[in-house]
């Protein structure tokens, strides 16, 4: 299994954790402190309310391809560069595959952990999951 | 002290660390969890082991002990990590 694959599998099962966790704390003393929302995790992007999965469009999940430029409002350059950008981001699932890299910076910082100790995981995390982004799309990841 | 029974063995033990050893009920839970990790070190049991006692307590402990949320939250985080390694790759 690639690297890649195996880091989205680890914030996927801290993801995992940490909503069970709360839900277990809440059910225990409703008052706990609620540290985690669905800001910066992946959890987020497929609840469609009330910790409910969408049946009936589990396509909605697919890259979308972005809409036309308009010509009447910016620079033409600078919206195509922006639209060609948006369109690998968004047709290749680059942007869904990109919140990984933000995933465990966020969780800590929910947590409420010293910014000096977050700072440090998060950039580790960081640096690492990027250099295996890059490797991957090169093909090279081992 | 609202969550545990203090009239018990174990919580007039907890009550007495925390008045005369600790002072805070924050550390005398920290030390009670650093202890439970400890007695697995030493008997060689896996770490892994212990979250079937660890983490309850810790559930618990964080529902009423705000302070204790980062503890608690880095051991939920290190028990994911352990299901993802189990379930996905070796």
């Amino acid at each position: 299994m690639g690297n890649f694959t195996q880091a989205f599998l680890i914030v996927i099962g801290i993801n995992v954790m940490l909503w069970l966790g709360q839900f277990a704390m809440l059910e225990v003393n409703p008052t706990a402190t609620n540290f985690l929302d669905e800001k910066g995790n992946l959890f987020g992007k497929v609840d469609s309310g009330n910790y409910e999965l969408n049946e009936t469009d589990p396509y909605g999940m697919l890259p979308k391809g972005k809409s036309a430029i308009d010509p009447d409002t910016g620079n033409i350059f600078t919206d195509i560069f922006n639209s060609i950008k948006d369109w690998f981001a968004d047709n290749t699932g680059a942007r869904y595959l990109i919140a990984i890299i933000s995933a465990p910076y966020n969780f800590l910082k929910a947590m409420h952990l010293p910014q000096e100790f977050v700072f440090v995981v998060g950039t580790m995390w960081y640096l690492v999951t990027i250099l295996i982004g890059i490797l991957m799309i090169w093909g090279r990841d081992t | 002290m609202v969550f545990f029974n203090e009239s018990g063995t174990f919580g007039q033990l907890i009550s007495y660390i925390n008045v005369n050893v600790t002072g805070s009920l924050f550390l005398t839970l920290l030390f009670i969890v650093i202890m439970l990790i400890m007695i697995c070190a030493l008997f060689r049991i896996p770490i892994e082991f212990s979250a079937i006692f660890i983490l309850p307590l810790l559930i618990v402990i964080t529902a009423y002990v705000g302070d204790f949320l980062a503890v608690g939250g880095v051991f939920l985080i290190f028990i994911g990590i352990l299901i993802a390694k189990n379930l996905g790759f070796k």
